[in-house]
C-alpha cells in the first residue's frame, strides 16, 4: 500500500534476541549487587541503549546517550534530597513550607525528567527533544488529578487525554515537532471495555463463592480463621483477575488511539493495533513464567512484548526520513531523570 | 607502514538524519571517511576514533571529531582498531554460553544476601527516618477509612471508657523511656464482622472493639491485649511490613529492571501477601513485649492467656504460612513459659 507521495509504510521491527539480552542482564544484574547498587546506572544506560539501538524503523535504528555517570549523580542528588526531607520534615514550621515547596519543586522536576529522557534519545542520528512548561506539567500532573478523584475517576479518559497532549504535543524530532489530539470517544471506549472486564470477572468470582458458600456453616464463618482466609485471599484473587488485566486492556486502548491520532511535522504519521486481549494474553504468560522461572526469563518476557509491540506499530512517512535536524540542545543533567525513576513515570518513544 | 583496515557502513552528516553509505580507511598516520562515490568526506587522526560501548550485535558507532556518525556492523573490524576497552571485555562476558551458569550462581547468592541482609538494614533506616508527623497523619487517615467503610461509633460508657484508658496509661507509663515520645492514643469503635479484636496502627494509634472490652472485662485481659498492640507500636511492625514489600518493590525495579504491566502490579500487591508470613513473628514479638510490659505496669500476665484461652478451637486452629498470627496454641505455650520463668 502506498500514499500519495509514494512512500510505503514502514513497520516498527525489534531485532533484539532473548538469548542475547538475557548474557546483558544477568551480567548488569550480578554487577549491580557486586558494587551495592551503583552500577545500576551504567545497566540502565545498557538497557536503554539495547532496546533503542534494536528498534529499527526503515532500516534506521534509535539510539540511547546518556552516561552512566549522568545517571548516577541524579540518582545520588534525588536520594540525599530524599534523606534531607525526611530530617528536615521532623520539624512541624519547616515540613509545612516544604509541603508549598513541592507543589514547585514536582512540576519543575517531571519537566526536567521529559526534557532530560527526550534528548537522551536519537533517531537516525536526530536527538528528541520537549518543550514542554512547568504550567502545563502542573495541570497535568497535579490540579487534573486532583480534579479528577473529586468526580470519582468517572472523568478518567479527560485526564489521560490532557497528559497525553500535554507529552506528545511539546515533543519533537530535531525541529520537526510531534502533535496529537483526538475525540474523547475512544478513550471511553476503552474505559468502558475495562468496566465491562471488571464486571463480568466479579461476576463469574462472585457465582464460584456463592456456590461454594452454600457448603459452609455461615454461622461458624465469623470464628473461624480458615474462612476468613478464605474470602481474604478471594478477595486478592479478584485485585488481580478484575483490576490488573483491566488496566492493561484500557492502556492497549489508549497506546491504538494515541498512536493512531499522533503527527510528527512533515506528514509522518502512525498507526498502532495492539489487540487488549492478546496483549493481556501475553502480559499474563509473561508473568507466570517469570515467576515460575524465579525472574531468570524476564529477558525473554520483555523481547517477547517488545516485539509485539514493534510488531504493532507503524510509520507512515510523508516525505524522506533525511530530512529531520537536530536542534541544539542546552547541557542537560540526570536529576530530573533520577526521580523520574523514582516516580515510575513512563515516557518517551512511541515504542 | 602496516595496512589500511576498511570499515564498512553509513554515515549521518553532523545533527542531521541524512544518510550516506560509506566507509571508515584507517592506517596508523591518518583516517578519512569516504562516501560510496569515492567522495572523502572528513579526515582524521585515527586516535580521535572512539567507538560508543558494544552491546549485542548492534551495529557499533562512533561520532567523528566534526560532528558525523558513522555507524558500521563489522564488529571484527572495529575489535582490531583499539585496544580492548572495560566495554569490550564486558561484552565477551555477556556472551549466551555455559559461563553465564556461573553469572546464575551469583545472581541467585546475590538476591538472598540481598534479601536476607540488606533489605532488613534499609527497612530499618527507612523505620528511623520516618518522621512522627508523617505517621500521625497516616493514622488519621487510616481511622477516617475505617469509619467510613467498617466501624460504628463505641456503644461503651463514659466510665467504662475512663477506666480503659488508666489501664492504657498504666502501660504507657511502663514503656521505656526511649519510646514515651510518641503521642498514643487509645480509640473505642463498635466493629461488626471483626469479633473481639484490637489493632494497631504505625503512629501510636491503638483500637479497640466494643466486643472485646464487653467479652473481656478483667484489667489483666485488656492490659495483655494492649501491651501486645503497643508491642507492635514500639517495634514499628506496620511500618515494617509497609516498607518491606515497598523496598522489595523498588529493590526489584533497581536490579532486575521493568517487570512490564500486570507482574509490575502482582510484584507490589503480592508482596503484601508474602509479608503476611512474616508478620508471624512479628506476633510472637509483640505476646513477648506485651506480657513485660503488663507486668511492669503491675498487672497480671495470665490475662493475655486468658484471652487466648476463649478462643474457640484455640489448639485446632493450623498455622498454614499464609495466616496472619501463628497458632494460638503455640502462643499459649509461650505465654505460660514466660509466666513460669519469670
Amino acid at each position: 500500500m502506498y500514499d500519495e507521495t509514494g512512500i510505503a509504510p514502514e513497520g516498527f521491527v525489534f531485532r533484539g534476541s532473548a538469548r542475547e539480552w538475557f548474557g546483558i542482564w544477568i551480567v548488569n544484574l550480578v554487577l549491580t549487587i557486586l558494587t551495592v547498587g551503583i552500577y545500576s546506572a551504567w545497566a540502565k544506560v545498557r538497557t536503554k541503549k539495547y532496546f533503542a539501538q534494536n528498534t529499527y524503523v526503515a532500516g534506521r535504528n534509535f539510539d540511547y546517550h546518556a552516561t552512566g555517570l549522568q545517571i548516577l549523580i541524579g540518582r545520588i542528588i534525588v536520594i540525599a534530597a530524599i534523606i534531607a526531607y525526611s530530617i528536615l520534615s521532623q520539624i512541624g514550621l519547616v515540613a509545612l513550607i516544604m509541603l508549598l515547596g513541592l507543589l514547585v519543586a514536582v512540576p519543575w522536576l517531571m519537566v526536567r525528567a521529559l526534557r532530560f529522557n527526550a534528548t537522551m534519545h536519537s533517531y537516525s542520528n536526530v536527538r528528541f527533544g520537549f518543550d514542554g512548561s512547568m504550567g502545563g506539567a502542573f495541570l497535568s500532573y497535579m490540579l487534573y488529578p486532583f480534579l479528577t478523584a473529586l468526580t470519582l475517576y468517572t472523568t478518567y479518559p479527560f485526564l489521560d487525554r490532557a497528559v497525553k497532549r500535554y507529552t506528545m504535543n511539546n515533543h519533537r524530532l530535531g525541529n520537526n515537532r510531534f502533535e496529537f489530539d483526538a475525540p474523547i470517544g475512544p478513550f471511553y471506549k476503552g474505559f468502558l471495555t475495562a468496566i465491562i472486564w471488571v464486571a463480568a470477572v466479579t461476576m463469574i468470582i462472585a457465582a464460584v463463592v456463592l456456590s461454594q458458600i452454600g457448603t459452609v456453616d455461615l454461622t461458624t464463618i465469623e470464628n473461624d480463621p480458615t474462612a476468613s482466609l478464605a474470602i481474604g485471599a478471594a478477595f486478592y484473587v479478584w485485585i488481580f483477575v478484575a483490576f490488573v488485566p483491566a488496566s492493561t486492556i484500557y492502556g492497549a486502548f489508549v497506546r491504538n488511539v494515541t498512536l493512531s491520532n499522533l503527527e510528527l511535522e512533515g506528514g509522518h504519521r502512525f498507526v498502532s493495533n495492539v489487540r487488549p486481549l492478546k496483549l493481556v494474553w501475553i502480559a499474563i504468560s509473561n508473568a507466570l513464567i517469570t515467576i515460575v522461572s524465579l525472574g531468570l526469563m524476564l529477558p525473554w518476557a520483555q523481547v517477547r512484548i517488545t516485539r509485539y509491540l514493534a510488531d504493532h506499530t507503524t510509520l507512515i512517512p510523508g516525505a524522506s526520513l533525511d530530512n529531520f535536524v537536530s536542534q541544539m540542545e542546552r547541557q542537560q543533567n540526570a536529576l530530573g531523570d533520577a526521580y523520574g525513576d523514582i516516580e515510575g513515570i513512563e515516557l518517551g518513544l512511541p515504542v | 607502514m602496516s595496512e589500511t583496515k576498511i570499515l564498512s557502513g553509513r554515515a549521518f552528516p553532523a545533527r542531521t538524519s541524512r544518510e550516506v553509505v560509506a566507509h571508515l580507511q584507517v592506517s596508523t598516520s591518518h583516517a578519512e571517511l569516504v562516501s560510496a562515490t569515492g567522495e572523502v568526506l572528513t579526515r582524521l587522526h585515527p586516535k580521535d576514533i572512539r567507538f560508543d560501548m558494544p552491546i549485542g550485535r548492534a551495529p557499533r558507532r562512533t561520532t567523528l571529531p566534526d560532528g558525523t556518525l558513522f555507524e558500521t556492523e563489522d564488529h571484527a573490524g572495529v575489535r582490531s582498531l583499539n585496544t580492548r576497552s572495560f566495554w569490550e571485555r564486558l561484552q565477551t562476558l555477556e556472551v549466551f554460553g555455559p559461563r553465564l551458569a556461573i553469572f546464575i550462581c551469583l545472581a541467585v547468592v546475590g538476591a538472598w544476601a540481598i534479601w536476607r541482609f540488606a533489605l532488613p538494614a534499609l527497612v530499618s533506616a527507612a523505620v528511623t527516618m520516618t518522621p512522627p508527623s508523617l505517621t500521625r497523619a497516616m493514622d488519621e487517615g487510616t481511622m477516617r477509612t475505617i469509619d467510613l467503610t467498617m466501624a460504628d461509633p463505641t456503644e461503651l460508657g463514659t466510665v467504662r471508657q475512663i477506666e480503659l484508658e488508666e489501664v492504657f496509661k498504666d502501660l504507657v507509663e511502663a514503656l521505656p523511656e526511649g519510646e514515651r515520645h510518641r503521642t498514643y492514643q487509645l480509640e473505642f469503635r463498635t466493629m461488626p464482622g471483626m469479633g473481639p479484636n484490637a489493632f494497631a496502627l504505625p503512629g501510636g494509634t491503638v483500637v479497640m472493639t466494643d466486643a472485646l472490652v464487653n467479652g473481656f472485662p478483667g484489667d489483666d485481659v485488656v492490659a495483655g491485649v494492649l501491651g501486645h498492640e503497643l508491642g507492635h507500636i514500639v517495634e514499628a511492625h506496620g511500618l515494617r511490613q509497609l516498607y518491606r514489600s515497598l523496598g522489595t518493590y523498588v529493590l526489584i525495579a533497581l536490579i532486575a529492571g521493568d517487570t512490564g504491566p500486570i507482574l509490575e502490579d502482582v510484584l507490589l500487591e503480592g508482596n503484601l501477601l508474602l509479608s503476611l508470613s512474616h508478620s508471624r513473628t512479628h506476633e510472637r514479638d509483640a505476646d513477648d513485649f506485651g506480657l513485660r510490659l503488663a507486668d511492669a505496669a503491675g498487672y497480671d500476665p495470665a490475662g493475655l492467656l486468658e484471652f487466648f484461652d476463649s478462643l474457640p478451637d484455640a489448639e485446632a486452629t493450623d498455622g498454614s504460612w499464609w495466616s496472619t498470627h501463628p497458632p494460638s496454641g503455640e502462643r499459649i505455650e509461650a505465654i505460660r513459659d514466660y509466666i513460669a520463668n519469670r
